[in-house]
């Protein structure tokens, strides 16, 4: 990896951010897994949504400590917007998927974990103001 | 698993793949209704095509998920109106912003603006353009033979 320009709104999150993708696309895989072969979403899906949610966590932290620094966010409301968000994809689905017998309980929980690494990349973009999406 | 399936599913919009549909719807609607209201505050003026047809998607969204979750018949046809608008809405508006891009335009900046139904939903991964099939397709495999609907 190569280092981030020390620029006044870099993103300060890029090993982090690996870590996160990591973790949801694993997290898409198992449930994903699930969702195929029709099982009921298990307990120990629990502990791989807790990883993700403190790799998330440690996120945040990273984020409020380069605030605190004077490197602040973009456009800090649609970050602020995106992080609650990204917190709560994985167990909003998991509590919106434990209520469903069939597969589409750990299908609601894929769904939020393949949306968590797109959010990621949004809210990079969010803080260093470069987007692909026309903000105007 | 299939011991509490059967007696709840048939025709409900709330179990099966009907509650992936309303992750997604969900997701869409806070996504379209934050990015909306943003625009509306802070920028209206400045392209209020593309910011009213983003206002105008999330109503959709919003409609849609609420629809799904109530799950009565009379919602079920709630749900079909708004996925029906909504597919011709993103056709529409997506048609409409590779036509006429200076319609997407900001006019202080210069810049285009993206809307959510802007090139067939692409800010969204084109899920915009995908979803209104899936759901009413989904409703379609799910209706219930019955004098209310």
């Amino acid at each position: 990896m190569t280092s981030a320009p020390q620029l006044a709104t870099a993103w300060p999150v890029t090993s982090v951010q690996v870590v996160v993708t990591v973790l949801a696309l694993a997290l898409a895989v198992v449930t994903g897994v699930l969702a195929v072969l029709d099982r009921r979403l298990p307990r120990w899906v629990l502990a791989l949504v807790a990883a993700l949610e403190v790799a998330l966590v440690v996120l945040l932290l990273q984020c409020v400590v380069a605030w605190a620094g004077g490197n602040a966010p973009a456009d800090p409301v649609v970050f602020l917007a995106y992080l609650v968000v990204v917190l709560a994809a994985a167990p909003g689905t998991v509590w919106w998927g434990s209520a469903e017998p069939g597969r589409w309980g750990a299908g609601v929980v894929c769904i939020a974990a393949l949306l968590i690494p797109v959010l990621v990349v949004r809210l990079d973009q969010v803080w260093t103001g470069v987007s692909v999406t026309g903000g105007g | 698993m299939a011991d509490a399936t059967p007696a709840t599913e048939a025709g409900s919009t709330r179990h099966g793949p009907g509650r992936a549909l309303i992750t997604v719807y969900a997701i869409l609607a806070v996504a379209a209704t934050a990015r909306s209201l943003f625009e509306l505050a802070t920028k209206f003026s400045q392209a209020p095509v593309p910011y009213l047809l983003s206002t105008f998607a999330a109503v959709v969204y919003c409609v849609i998920t609420v629809a799904l979750v109530k799950d009565t018949p009379q919602w079920r046809k709630v749900a079909f109106v708004g996925m029906v608008v909504e597919l011709v809405g993103v056709l529409v508006v997506g048609t409409w912003s590779l036509v006429h891009p200076e319609t997407f335009q900001n006019t202080v900046t210069g810049k285009g603006v993206h809307s959510v139904w802007y090139w067939y939903g692409l800010d969204y991964l084109f899920v915009p353009l995908v979803l209104p099939v899936l759901g009413l397709n989904f409703l379609r495999r799910t209706r219930v033979r019955s004098p209310q609907i």
